[in-house]
């Protein structure tokens, strides 16, 4: 075993590692830890990443433990693995060094490490989901993150971050759920719980023909509750009020990162457990399709009657996933390497549009209400260059990585049947429509000339906030500008995926 | 009993809503905004009233037809998943043979060589704390994020700081010592945390484990609080070492493991001292993983107990 | 097909039980039902999960209960304590949030909280429309 080889494993248990220790650390301590740790897991993520990549692509397997695999548990690592970790550990960084550093107000004075603690298992969780290679491992972590994530939710205690929180809790039960009953009865059948031995056993269930009912109960079973997790549409009325009212930062790592972890376990169980055939067989594949494009429609839609900035970023999420979704049910190839680059371009995105909208709001008076937010450019350039660039990819523009997600998932819906590739062209035309008049439209309020002159001392952005917006603006740049060469690797570690 | 008649009835008297309607108001806006005037808030609180009692009649009606038709939706819903399941299970392995696709090699290999290769005689033990270790790592951290999370919820601010707005956690009245519980207690609580303890030590040898023994300690602790009040159960364990028990039993766990996983990956062998089986002393690491298993679970249950009841540990 | 679901009836009831929590959770108000739904679900599944791994005839996974004769599958056993554990901190954590819900509004009634909510958040007269 090469000395990166280890790199993964280290990644997951250094954060369970911090997460305890943050829990008796003070506030400074634990938020240096955390962010030392996170700079730490991106550069070796990219060490990382450079080894599986060149000369040629490569994936191995980590042995946790001195059982092989399935009698102990097994990580497992690509060049597609360890581009999502850098971009996770990246997309964290940034969320939490640009957030507010106050957090006394928000949680209480000997509490504060307690936020450190729940990013930490947050992030334990993200990079297992996007490394682990046994299915009840994966639905353990997925259940560190749910919880973590509802921390959270609750990190600044409103009346209104409660109630969503209770929302948050009782959707993603269910979705735990149903995943867990899936889970179940997919052991029962196979009695493997490692990916590769269930997709085999799977596959030859399959190909037999006799059993497929309880296969399709079963992919049925996990798919909804993920979905419902990762709050696509009908399952979404959570989404608006969990993302909007956090800390920035909260607001940030819960729209860019908690749902995309389901994403990529969804993915991988698509992939790797359960093989394209029997998703076509079961017609989920359409069912998540009609989901997906109903939301791009309804999140733009409720997007464009918000009348204050963050409700309307998060209503857009809703959106987002649905594009997201559409890449999935596009099938392998095109459609996945779509879902994945879109899952990149809406992370930086969404983080920059929480955090740099938080700065904006600071300075047009504490309030986000679009009436109030005139101006606010000219008096924070940085802050609204970067929220700018934010909207422009949420859009679709040129130069922003956006573009190149769209032309994606438009190149693959051509080649499906005339009606599918009819009904996704439009909703992909009206969703582009409504997120150009509502995200121009706070673009231009945003840069348009305050409406007095006033000469107030406004408090300076602090060079980590700056760092932040320059760098998520830079990955939202350079997801186009890089894109030929990233699009080939989640191609070619796609394929390895498998 | 009317505490618990009240926790399962919906609301409580109405005149408290408009006061807190009223602090709502107040409290939503951010800090730094300028507070309402009273006059303002007495406008805008007087104006949805107004508002609300002219569109109640219709919302009423509105309301009442939509809440009949989401019953029926989820009765059918529910009915609907219950009986593709029920069809599902026939055509699922039957139940108890023994020729299951769950009886294949993975649990073979288990059943026969779990003795020799993890050295403890309770083989669940050895597959949650031998072979699936990772597992059990992950599930001590859902615990342990759960115990966060309430603890952020519930714990009870210092009289120095006041964070904008939110009112003051439950406070439950201590009950007066009682004689009869204290002279049960007296007898009840060093049998449960004797039992306590016994279980997890004998873990990986007969039925149980850090996670039973870990929630009989915490109970013989909650007995404890209760009999004998918060001044000596604060003396037992404190927030301060309530963390720091938690946190050191976490980290033995995690770097154990780490260390046992990074050899085991990189072909390093740990021959770890099997004992013989069947005595205290054996199967490895996997007692003493039961042990910073049980302490996590007992301070976590004692906590969740102290936190619902007075806010603090 | 009655004497199957005869046969495999521990499923059956664990099924059952699954879809009594999920009407539980759907159709209850009070947060405290809802909660109890959920437990009622997942000990539904708890209880499915260590019906797959019995065996007829077989013992305890303890070497010492039984040396030479059949015993059970110890996986599902290990699960089912993986779930155990989640489901209480869920358990706890919602809880919690209750508590907390019910400080703040004073009624237990979810929907009648959703509707104070909703109420509170509409914009005052005389805000600036967009």
């Amino acid at each position: 075993m090469l000395w990166w080889q280890n790199i993964p494993f280290f990644s997951i248990i250094l954060f369970l590692l911090c997460a305890a220790l943050s829990s008796v650390l003070r506030h400074r301590a634990a938020r240096n830890l955390t962010l030392g740790l996170l700079g730490l897991c991106l550069g070796f993520s990219a060490v990382l990443l450079i080894r599986v990549s060149l000369p040629e692509y490569t994936t191995f397997t980590f042995m946790m433990g001195h059982f092989p695999a399935p009698w102990g548990n097994e990580i497992r690592c690509g060049p597609l693995e360890a581009l999502l970790a850098a971009v996770f550990s990246f997309i964290m960084l940034m969320a939490l060094s640009g957030g507010d550093i106050r957090l006394e107000e928000h949680l209480g004075a000997d509490r504060e490490n307690l936020y450190y603690v729940v990013c930490d298992l947050v992030m334990a969780a993200l990079l297992s989901q996007v490394y682990s290679n046994d299915l009840f491992t994966s639905y353990v972590f997925l259940e560190i993150m749910t919880l973590a994530a509802c921390a959270l939710i609750v990190s600044r205690t409103r009346g209104r971050t409660l109630v969503s929180a209770m929302r948050y809790m009782v959707l993603n039960l269910v979705g735990s759920g149903l995943f867990l009953l899936g889970l179940v009865l997919l052991y029962d059948q196979t009695g493997h719980l490692l990916m590769e031995n269930l997709g085999d056993a799977v596959f030859s269930l399959y190909l037999t023909g006799l059993s497929r009912r309880p296969l399709v109960v079963c992919v049925a079973l996990m798919s909804i509750g993920l979905c419902v997790k990762s709050a696509l549409f009908p399952f979404h009325t959570w989404v608006p009020d969990a993302y909007a009212h956090g800390t920035p930062s909260s607001n940030a790592i819960l729209s860019s990162l908690v749902s995309k972890g389901y994403i990529v376990l969804l993915m991988k169980l698509y992939c790797r457990v359960f093989g394209w055939d029997l998703i076509l067989t079961s017609g989920i594949d359409r069912l998540l399709m009609v989901f997906a494009l109903s939301g791009m429609i309804m999140g733009s839609l409720r997007a464009w009657r918000e009348t204050h900035m963050n409700p309307m970023v998060a209503w857009s999420s809703v959106s987002q996933i649905g594009y997201i979704y559409l890449g999935i049910s596009l099938g392998f190839g095109v459609g996945y390497t779509a879902a994945i680059f879109h899952l990149m371009v809406h992370a930086a995105a969404k983080s920059a549009l929480f955090l740099t909208g938080d700065r904006l709001r600071v300075v047009s008076g504490h309030s986000s209400h679009f009436g109030d937010l005139r101006g606010a450019g000219r008096k924070a350039p940085l802050a609204g260059a970067a929220w700018t660039a934010a909207a422009f990819s949420m859009v679709g523009l040129p130069f922003t990585g956006g573009l190149i997600s769209k032309i994606l998932l438009e190149q693959e819906t051509l080649r499906h049947s005339p009606l599918v590739a009819a009904a996704a062209t439009a909703v992909l035309a009206l969703s582009t429509l409504l997120n150009v008049m509502y995200f121009l439209r706070a673009v231009i309020q945003i840069w348009a000339p305050p409406r007095e002159e006033e000469r107030k001392a406004l408090p300076r952005p602090g060079l980590p906030f700056a760092l932040a917006a320059l760098g998520l603006t830079a990955m939202t740049l350079g997801l186009f500008f890089f894109s030929a060469p990233l699009l080939n690797l989640i191609s070619a570690g796609l394929a390895l995926f498998i | 009993m009317a505490d618990l008649r009240r926790l399962f009835s919906l609301n409580s008297n109405d005149s408290s809503l408009d006061e807190a309607l009223k602090r709502d108001l107040e409290e939503d806006q951010h800090p730094e905004d300028s507070p309402l005037s009273a006059r303002e808030v007495s406008m805008h609180a007087s104006a949805i009233r107004r508002e609300e009692a002219s569109m109640q009649r219709r919302e009423e009606k509105a309301w009442v037809l939509s809440r009949r038709a989401y019953q029926v939706l989820s009765v059918l819903t529910a009915l609907i998943i219950i009986s593709v399941l029920l069809l599902n299970i026939l055509d699922l392995p039957l139940f108890g043979e023994a020729d299951n696709p769950t009886n294949n090699e993975v649990s073979a290999r288990y059943l026969e060589y779990g003795l020799e290769e993890g050295g403890a005689v309770n083989l669940v033990a050895d597959v949650i704390l031998d072979y699936r270790a990772f597992d059990t790592l992950g599930e001590s951290n859902v615990l342990f994020a759960a115990a966060c999370t309430v603890i952020l919820l519930l714990r009870r601010f210092s009289d120095a700081e006041q964070v904008h707005g939110m009112p003051e956690p439950l406070l439950l009245e201590e009950a007066p010592s009682d004689p009869l519980l204290m002279a049960a207690a007296r007898l009840l609580v060093p049998v449960l945390l004797l039992f306590g303890c016994c279980i997890i030590l004998n873990g990986h040898l007969g039925p149980g484990g850090g996670f039973a023994g870990g929630a009989v300690l915490g109970s013989g602790l909650i007995l404890y609080l209760n009999a004998f009040g918060d001044q000596r159960a604060s003396r037992v364990l404190t927030f301060r070492s309530f963390r720091i028990l938690s946190a050191s039993a976490l980290m033995f766990y995690a770097l154990s493991k780490a260390f046992s996983f990074f050899c085991g990956a990189n072909g390093i062998p740990l021959d770890l001292p099997l004992g013989t089986p069947g005595s205290i002393l054996s199967a490895g690491l996997i007692l003493p993983l039961n042990m910073a298993v049980g302490l996590v679970v007992c301070c976590t249950v004692y906590a969740f107990f102290t936190l619902f009841r007075k806010g603090e540990i | 097909m009655w004497q199957e679901l005869w046969n495999d009836r521990v499923e059956v009831a664990a099924i059952i039980l699954f879809g009594i929590g999920l009407t539980t959770l759907l159709l209850n108000r009070n947060l405290i039902r809802k909660i109890i739904g959920f437990s009622f679900m997942d000990s539904a599944i708890f209880l499915f999960l260590a019906a797959e791994g019995y065996i007829a005839g077989g013992t305890a996974p303890i070497r010492t209960f039984s040396s030479d004769g059949t015993m059970v599958n110890p996986i599902p056993a290990g699960l089912v304590l993986t779930g155990i554990v989640v489901s209480v901190s869920v358990t706890a954590l919602m809880l919690a949030l209750t508590v907390r819900l019910y400080q703040r509004y004073h009624t237990l009634d979810f929907d009648e909280i959703c509707r104070l909510e909703r109420e509170k958040r509409q914009d005052p007269p005389g805000k600036e429309g967009f």
